[in-house]
């Protein structure tokens, strides 16, 4: 309400700035096309972009876990196809925040617990975590929820992705429970709203899920970010 | 209202300022395990968010040589509305920070307002009473300055249990903005304006206050980022950067950076400017800006070199080291600067006798073991039984903070019969006791009533040191420095706080590190699978030896202290003194 106000006072540089941002980019008109592809297309797409990307960087976050709940405050790292993970999960245990760095490779995951200097390996069940090499492609994969989405409804052009420089379309519908347990084991809602920003070349950038995650707990959301698509990396074992 | 009532009313303003930002020192240590997790430090590197305490420590401990001259070239009223405003402003960055730095900084103008808040305030003592009536409004001030010590970690626990960190800030932004608004209206319908307060005819500076607004706006947009405005195909486009990444380097932060340049220049020309940029810049200048610049170099060149390090490799990292060099650099500036000056801060010679320096010496190691108890009791609550309630880790502390003024108390009639530096060590041997006590705690101890023993001790011990210290240092400096003298015993003491949070956690990890025996691989321990009770129990416990090795190097600290005491208050003469003077320089600020 007070922009308008504030760019007509806006006087001499500062104009000058805006005027120089704005004309960096075309604007939004998305007048939809007569072959536009359905949302279940774009989300198909998406999904196959996921599925066959050779490795990219992850962004898992909740703004908050549910009082008393034990299981994953955040998770980023880099995944590749191979599947492997490397990166930090930062674990709720007993109230206390852990932060562990992970490696995870041929199916087996690596951490290095605090105050420790070295690695063990960790069943990540035993944690309500996911192995996170597997969280991206294939059937325990976030790219699996995209053609379980149920009631897609396109959404508005939003700006968003990495320095907020893409206009993403963004896609809401429904998530059964039995589609996200296989991604987040611990799930145990019927189902999640679930808000997805694709950006025009068909990347999944941004994922933000809403409902009960674990047990006897209430609603609670994460929102998981897709950066840097086609990203190589040799990830070892530690 | 009468002229002396009004000033009595000022002074009672005054005075809930003071004890409000005392309370602000403390009102985050059951927050940091909250605000670690809002900027992404895991709280086993407590060591990098050191700064969130010491940031604050450092503008109080920066601005005191400051404030004092000020107050007395542009007045009371005015550096105390101008030391809320600034203290309000750090509130607003730290409500809105982002990240580490932003965090730091705006602790740090929190601290730069606060410190600013105690001279003035004493000064405005001495400006409404005679000399032999000032006694008990000094021993006021002083009591809720130390009041606000013991409130800040229950009021930040209160807030905590409805809201979250952010809030607590909020509050300080609101009641810092209304207790400048209530002093400044008071001041006005004062009869007899203070020095430097003119009556400022004619309008306000409309330009200027418009610059403020827009300022306040867009920097608050940069904070915030609301995602509505963000996710705006046009309006989104300010946020983008010009290069690299970063809040600032895009249209927006251009724009507020642009607004805020242009308020300066505005509030350095105009006729009647909304803050009159000269007018103050004059008068630090001439209160010996350089010296307070050259004291917060130093200071900060140790905060930092500690806050970079990783104890899990080595003390200090490549980087702390050339820190540490420049603090070094800036101290040694300091000094020369301060035997240069014409009329230094430190008259030559005010402390030249041992007991007199020894005691900054002493208090500087009692501050840096105070500050464990202060940051590592309710943080080690909050970490064992009380996660989920920082009202009950709030008065773990609380047995700690009760036990000191009893201590004190009976450290002023000690120091009259047995020498200063025996009543120092005897407190200071006690406080060590209670910290090698602590340092043993496990993981469901403060549930035992047998916790509050050490508690209550290390209290009662650092009561005890109080007055043998003040009573050293005014028994062998001369009357007319007294003041002063007193003043530097509790800027060393902050000064050791200081160092103390940076260098105990980040030396008291890197001994861990280099001690411990890892925690077997969870298999062995499970049997089998990789998750049970006694694998997390291991967790828990290699989680609170980061705090157990802070209490056991706090001890030392204190050990240090009595040692020093003993030694160098050999020869002050404090039996001589009244118990009611020591008492009362025994809080002073």
């Amino acid at each position: 309400m007070f922009w308008p106000l504030s760019r007509r006072l806006a006087v001499g540089p500062a104009a000058l700035l805006l005027a120089v941002a704005l004309t960096g980019c075309g604007g939004g008109d998305d007048a939809p096309a007569a072959d536009a592809p359905t949302p279940e297309e774009v989300l198909a797409q998406a999904k196959t972009t996921l599925d066959e990307t050779s490795g990219l960087s992850i962004d898992l976050s909740t703004p908050g876990l549910p009082d008393g709940v034990q299981g994953i405050a955040s998770a980023t790292g880099v995944i590749t196809s191979a599947p492997a993970f490397d990166g930090t999960l930062d674990v709720v245990l007993s109230g206390t925040t852990f932060s562990v760095p992970v490696i995870a490779v041929d199916g087996t995951v690596y951490a290095q617990l605090p105050l420790t200097t070295g690695w063990q390996d960790i069943d990540p069940e035993d944690y309500n975590a996911p192995d996170p090499a597997g969280l991206v492609a294939g059937e325990t994969g976030f790219s699996g929820l995209l053609p379980a989405t149920t009631d897609v409804v396109e959404g508005e052009s939003v700006r968003g992705g990495d320095n907020n420089e893409e206009i993403l379309t963004s896609y809401t519908g429904t998530v059964p429970g039995a589609a996200m347990k296989k991604v987040i084991p611990s799930a145990t809602g019927d189902s999640f709203d679930a808000t997805y920003a694709v950006t025009g070349d068909g990347e999944l950038r941004d994922a933000t899920f809403v409902g009960a995650f674990y047990a006897d707990s209430g609603e609670m959301t994460y929102t998981v970010t897709f950066e840097g698509y086609g990203t190589q990396r040799e990830i070892a074992a530690p | 209202m009468s002229a002396g009532r009004q000033a009595r009313a000022l002074l009672a303003l005054a005075s809930v300022a003071v004890a409000f930002a005392a309370a602000d020192t403390y009102v985050v240590v059951l927050a940091l395990p909250d605000m670690m997790t809002s900027v992404g430090i895991p709280v086993v590197q407590l060591q990098r968010a050191a700064p969130i305490v010491s940031g604050f420590l450092l503008g109080y401990v920066a601005m005191l040589p400051l404030i004092g001259r000020i107050a007395d070239l542009r007045g009371r009223v005015p550096v105390l509305v101008m030391a809320l405003v600034v203290f309000a402003l750090g509130s607003l960055v730290t409500t809105l920070a982002y990240d580490m730095p932003t965090i730091v900084v705006g602790r740090f103008l929190q601290g730069v307002g606060g410190g600013g808040l105690v001279p003035a305030t004493l000064a405005l003592v001495a400006d409404l009473y005679p000399r032999e009536r000032r006694g008990v409004p000094l021993g006021v001030v002083s009591a809720v300055q130390e009041l606000g010590s013991v409130v800040g970690p229950l009021f930040g626990a209160v807030v905590l249990s409805v809201g979250d960190w952010r809030a607590i800030f909020a509050i300080n932004l609101a009641v810092g903005l209304v207790l400048a608004a209530a002093i400044s209206t008071l001041a006005d319908r004062a009869p007899a304006r203070p020095p430097g307060t003119g009556a400022r005819a004619g309008r306000p500076d409309l330009v200027g206050a418009l610059l403020l607004v827009l300022t306040l706006i867009t920097g608050g947009l940069v904070f915030v980022q609301p995602s509505q405005l963000m996710q705006d195909l046009t309006w989104g486009q300010l946020f983008i950067p010009f290069t690299g990444d970063g809040r600032w380097l895009t249209p927006l932060g251009a724009l507020a950076m642009a607004c805020a340049l242009l308020l300066l220049v505005r509030s350095a020309t105009a006729r009647r400017p909304l803050v009159d940029l000269r007018g103050w810049l004059r008068g630090l200048l001439e209160a010996d800006l350089p010296g307070a610049l050259l004291l917060a170099a130093a200071l900060s060149g140790v905060i930092l070199a500690f806050a970079t390090a990783d104890p899990q490799v080595q003390v200090f990292s490549d980087q702390g080291l050339w820190y540490l060099l420049g603090s070094a650099v800036a101290v040694v500036l300091f000094v020369v600067h301060l035997r240069r000056t014409p009329e230094p801060l430190v008259p030559h010679g005010a402390i030249g006798r041992t007991p007199a320096w020894g005691a900054l010496l002493v208090s500087f190691f009692v501050g840096a073991a105070l500050i464990a108890a202060l940051i590592d009791i309710p943080l080690f609550a909050r970490t064992t039984i009380y996660p989920d309630s920082q009202l009950q880790a709030a008065l773990v502390l609380v047995r700690f903070l009760v036990a000191l003024p009893v201590g004190a108390v009976l450290g002023g009639y000690l120091t009259r019969r047995v020498p200063a530096g025996v009543v120092t060590a005897a407190g200071m041997v006690l406080a060590a006791i209670g910290f090698v006590l602590m340092s043993r705690w496990g993981l469901t101890t403060l549930e035992e009533a047998s916790a509050s023993i050490p508690l209550v001790v290390g209290g009662l011990g650092f009561g005890l040191a109080l007055a043998p210290v003040n009573a050293a240092v005014l028994a062998s400096t001369d009357d007319s420095v007294h003041g002063l003298a007193t003043a530097l015993v509790v800027v060393s003491r902050m000064v050791g706080m200081l160092v103390g949070i940076s260098a105990l956690t980040t030396v008291g990890l890197r001994r861990y590190y280099a001690e411990q025996v890892d925690i077997p691989p969870a298999r062995e321990v499970c049997g089998g699978t990789t998750r049970c009770t006694e694998f997390t129990v291991l967790l828990k416990q290699a989680g609170i030896a980061q705090e157990q090795t802070v209490f056991l190097g706090a001890a030392g600290c204190a050990l240090v202290a009595a040692v020093l005491a003993l030694v160098l208050f050999r020869h002050a003469e404090t039996r001589a003194l009244s118990a009611h003077d020591l008492l009362r320089s025994s809080f002073g600020g």
